[in-house]
């Protein structure tokens, strides 16, 4: 009986290990509740914080037409959930201006919590370099374009990374999703310089290889990307065509979830330079049928 | 007479000679609304300009639209009232007034542009687009007292009458197709503007130089140019080349003048070749 027992929870543990995602998609009308549920189907934030941790949290702010910033909701939920799994610090490596917090209804409920949270200033649109704020990379092991990067200490300082993007049309990149949302933990120098110095002028293919390079510094543990209400022209600041899959989609594959979050959206993967570049670079994988992929 | 006719002539040319000169002076600074542009009302900070490359040091993303179109120089700042908020204005200076005008039809997107001799303005609750010669203004009102907005936009729209007394040209494109479309036209010089109405990917398959959007209720025409129609026939052979087994549209139908395709938001996509002229239709809705 014993036996028969530990062979049941034996097996039971393995189907639940197994059946752990590599993309939760959750649809619905509450981003909010949403981004609880994808979380949730990856096995809960407790997967990626553990208690008494610093967690450093990237936000596609700053901009204001809608369906061209992460909506707050998604903000709000992930940090509700990572203050629960017991981390002692939550840290915005950009400032999000208290402004885009009064975007959501929530506001107000989770005001002091918000107020707990704290950012880094200076990182501001356009950041320039500081010794107290940013360090200088010279090269990234494995980066074939990039160099020179001026990126946000902090970064390197966090114990877990946290990327919130919102997957939307680009003009130069054409879908600006996990990936991308990486050019801002740099200085606008680093980042003028992925427009300026490949073979041409914003040159698609330098691009998408200096963000793909970007991703090399520091690997994402946790991506939550708002698909709920999304521009698909006019990138990145809009206004343009908003599509609405109402999707919050999570996991840990850059790569993957771009390529995921690209279709949502009608993009093909294909035509995403950055998806390839970062397939290459072994960020992750672009096959979603290798993949384990959890709708609800 | 004769002498009349000359001293018309002469007036006129000392009118073009004083606003030519007086044009070519003008960058972005020095068009850009200051303190005390009404009274009471101060600069939060010096006045930002920028120009070429330094563009993207003002633009997060999207710089790169505008020097598709051809930009010269930028000037920015915000205006602050003790009572009445602050206003956050952009001076763009492009390089003709085609590239104004079209970076201004394509930043009002659906809205409804009052056109006169002056500057054509687009105006919402709290913004202002306005497009006079080679200048394209944007003014942010969201921090403005409501009390204080029509004020505040009325009295830039008469800055810019003032600073730029120029007569607005229209690309000849526009022309062709201005009595019917002044409302909703887009006028664009490049794919990245093309990309703001629908993305065709990182490619340029219509090799884009000049076109017109003009929005209809259920689809938008594109009015593509060329410089003649063998320009644009080898164009179109290679749009055809890109539309065939691609499967971005799954549905398609077409050879030599002419093809029709659905994309995967089931959104219908014509095309026909004419003359020097590609005429695309794209329905809105899939």
């Amino acid at each position: 009986m014993k036996i028969f027992l530990f062979v049941v929870l034996g097996l039971s543990l393995g189907l639940a290990n197994a059946q752990t995602p590599d993309i939760a998609s959750v649809k619905g009308e509450d981003v909010f509740a949403q981004t609880l549920r994808a979380v949730e189907l990856l096995g809960g934030m407790q997967q990626f914080v553990e208690p008494g941790q610093k967690v450093g949290i990237l936000v596609n702010s700053a901009f204001r037409e809608k369906g061209a910033y992460t909506d707050p909701d998604v903000v709000i939920a992930t940090i509700r959930m990572v203050f629960e799994a017991g981390a002692s610090d939550i840290v915005f490596l950009q400032p999000i201006d208290p402004e885009y917090w009064t975007r959501s209804s929530l506001e107000p409920e989770y005001r002091d919590m918000i107020a707990r949270t704290r950012e880094i200033k200076e990182n501001k649109f356009p950041a320039v370099f500081s010794e107290e704020v940013f360090v200088k990379v010279p090269s990234v092991e494995g980066a074939v374009s990039v160099k020179d990067l001026e990126l946000v200490k902090e970064l390197f300082e966090v114990d877990v990374f946290i990327n919130l993007p919102i997957a939307k049309h680009h003009g130069t990149t054409v879908l600006t999703n996990s990936m991308k949302n990486l050019m801002g933990l740099n200085t606008r120098t680093s980042n003028v310089k992925f427009h300026l110095d490949g073979p041409a002028r914003n040159d698609p293919e330098f691009i998408a290889q200096c963000i793909a390079d970007l991703n090399l510094v520091r690997k994402v543990d946790l991506i939550i990307s708002d698909v709920s209400h999304v521009i698909v022209t006019g990138g990145p600041g809009g206004p343009g065509e908003i599509v609405s899959p109402l999707r919050v989609v999570a996991g840990t594959d850059p790569v993957a979830i771009d390529t995921y979050c690209a279709q949502q959206i009608g993009f093909l993967p294909e035509d995403v330079l950055t998806i390839e570049k970062g397939y290459q670079h072994k960020l992750g994988e672009k096959d979603l049928s290798k993949l384990i992929i959890v709708e609800e | 007479m004769l002498k009349s006719f000359s001293m018309a002539v002469a007036i006129q040319l000392a009118i073009l000679l004083f606003l030519v000169p007086a044009l070519q002076g003008q960058t972005a600074i020095s068009v850009l609304p200051g303190a005390g542009f009404l009274p009471g009302w101060e600069a939060s900070y010096d006045a930002v300009a920028y120009e070429g490359d330094d563009l993207f040091f003002l633009i997060n993303g999207g710089a790169d639209l505008y020097m598709e179109y051809g930009f010269a120089d930028v000037a920015a700042v915000e205006l602050k009232h003790p009572d009445k908020g602050s206003v956050y204005v952009e001076m763009y200076r492009m390089d003709s007034d085609s590239a104004a005008f079209g970076i201004f039809s394509l930043r009002k997107g659906g809205l409804s542009v009052e056109v006169n001799p002056g500057p054509w303005v687009v105006y919402g609750e709290d913004f202002l687009h306005l497009w006079q010669g080679p200048f394209y203004m944007s003014v942010s009102g969201g921090r403005l007292e409501k009390s204080a907005r029509l004020q505040v936009f009325l009295t830039l729209i008469g800055h810019l009458t003032e600073k730029v007394p120029a007569e607005n040209k229209l690309p000849a494109l526009y022309e062709e197709y201005r009595q019917a479309e002044a409302n909703s036209a887009a006028y664009l010089m490049g794919p990245l503007a093309l990309s703001n109405i629908y993305s065709f990917g990182h490619e340029n398959p219509f090799r884009v130089s000049e076109g017109l959007v003009l929005e209809r209720d259920i689809d938008r025409e594109i009015i593509l140019t060329y410089a003649d129609a063998s320009t644009a026939s080898g164009i179109f052979n290679g749009v055809l080349h890109f539309f065939t087994d691609n499967a971005r549209f799954p549905q398609f139908e077409g050879s030599g003048r002419s093809f029709a395709a659905v994309d995967r938001q089931g959104k219908l996509i014509e095309a026909t070749l004419s003359g020097n002229k590609i005429l695309l239709a794209i329905e809105k809705q899939g």
